[in-house]
């Protein structure tokens, strides 16, 4: 009896599966459409391809992995009701980033307006990162360990002290590895803009990280 | 090539937007010789390096979790947007075909227009030559109660015999 059930539910299980596998071979623009016709899995596969991008896009920008994820969030439910309203002929990435940038960016405003809310951001991230050294892998040489920490917080650091609207061309270019012009619309910049940003940004990280490397 | 000319165009070398290739050339040259440029974008490289290297931070274990949540709530709101959206949509077209019913019933008042006085039609002239063309000083006119104070262009056809 058990092993007929088992027979019973498998074939829709891997169905389901093959449903899944078969969105992650289509294109941003063809899992839209198979999610506007109705394909309840699509939006799945959306969710599956960008969080993770999004969530290391946002969290560089505002410097909160918490507020980060919340971010992403209603990135993905704001995505889900304009999604019919979405032009076909643009490409999805931009838009989606758009409306990621446009989130971080009131969020870093409201910050500002608010230092109440930037202090609770600061001491909940110093309380974190003193965690002592011996619970981190064992295997690794200490001074390794130290270095590589070390290099990871300086750069991040480096990273968190550009002004805000040079830090966010800059990881959109260095680390997402977008174009000028889809800078330019996520951004909502022209061109000249992009680029004057993006040369300040790298002139800024340049003065700030070299003497860390030596 | 300088080095301001090089931190100028420094993006456009780096993200490979210089196709001459004697552009390019004169950025490696100035490389080679420029030991503070050098400096420079070898702190531009290895930075962006040390930074890409970084792992990237994965969402929470329950992020999925709460996503759905809040997309099941969105298409719960979803199915019960279209009925009222009907309702509103059918008391619409009902109150629109009140008004024309009711247009169509009341009779408007036409308005009588007064005939307006003939106007008189000047004379066609025979040799009609250059209008006399004069203007009254603006002072004047304000102290009379001409409306316009920049003063009045006065202009007496050729008939006038001036």
């Amino acid at each position: 009896m058990r092993a007929a059930l088992k027979r019973k539910t498998q074939p829709a299980v891997t169905a389901r599966a093959l449903e899944r596998e078969a969105l992650h071979e289509l294109d941003d623009g063809q899992v839209v459409l198979e999610h506007l016709a109705g394909d309840h899995q699509a939006f799945g596969a959306l969710v599956d391809r960008y969080q993770t991008r999004l969530l290391n896009f946002i969290n560089r920008t505002i410097g909160d992995r918490e507020r980060a994820e919340d971010l992403v969030q209603e990135v993905f439910i704001r995505v889900f009701r304009h999604l019919h309203r979405f032009d076909q002929t643009k490409k999805f990435s931009t838009w989606i980033y758009t409306i990621a940038s446009n989130l971080a960016k009131n969020e870093l405003r409201n910050r500002s307006r608010n230092p109440l809310v930037l202090f609770q951001t600061i001491k909940k991230h110093w309380e974190a990162d003193h965690r002592p050294l011996q619970f981190e892998d064992a295997t690794a040489r200490p001074d390794d360990l130290y270095r590589k920490r070390y290099l990871k917080e300086a750069v991040d650091q480096c990273v968190g002290q550009l002004p805000d609207h040079h830090r966010a061309v800059f990881v959109l270019r260095e680390l997402e590895g977008k174009s000028y012009a889809e800078i330019a619309d996520i951004t909502g910049c022209n061109l000249g803009t992009v680029k004057s940003r993006l040369n300040r940004a790298r002139n800024s990280f340049a003065q700030l990280i070299e003497p860390l490397l030596e | 090539m300088t080095c301001a000319e090089f931190l100028d165009r420094y993006t456009d070398f780096r993200d490979g937007l210089i196709a001459a290739p004697r552009e390019i050339r004169r950025f490696e040259r100035h490389l080679a010789c420029c030991p503070a440029c050098r400096r420079y974008d070898t702190a531009v490289r290895r930075g962006v390096r040390a930074l890409q290297a970084v792992e990237t931070i994965e969402p929470s274990p329950d992020f999925r979790r709460r996503l759905e949540a809040r997309l099941a709530q969105e298409r719960r709101a979803l199915v019960e947007v279209p009925a009222s959206a009907g309702i509103a949509a059918a008391l619409f077209v009902a109150a629109a075909l009140a008004l024309l019913a009711l247009e169509g019933v009341r009779r408007p008042e036409v308005a009588r227009v007064h005939a307006l006085p003939p106007v008189p039609f000047p004379k066609p002239v025979a040799h009609a030559g250059v209008p006399f063309v004069s203007f009254q000083d603006p002072r004047a006119s304000v102290v009379t109660g001409n409306p316009s104070p920049y003063g009045t262009a006065l202009v007496e056809p050729a008939s006038a015999g001036r």
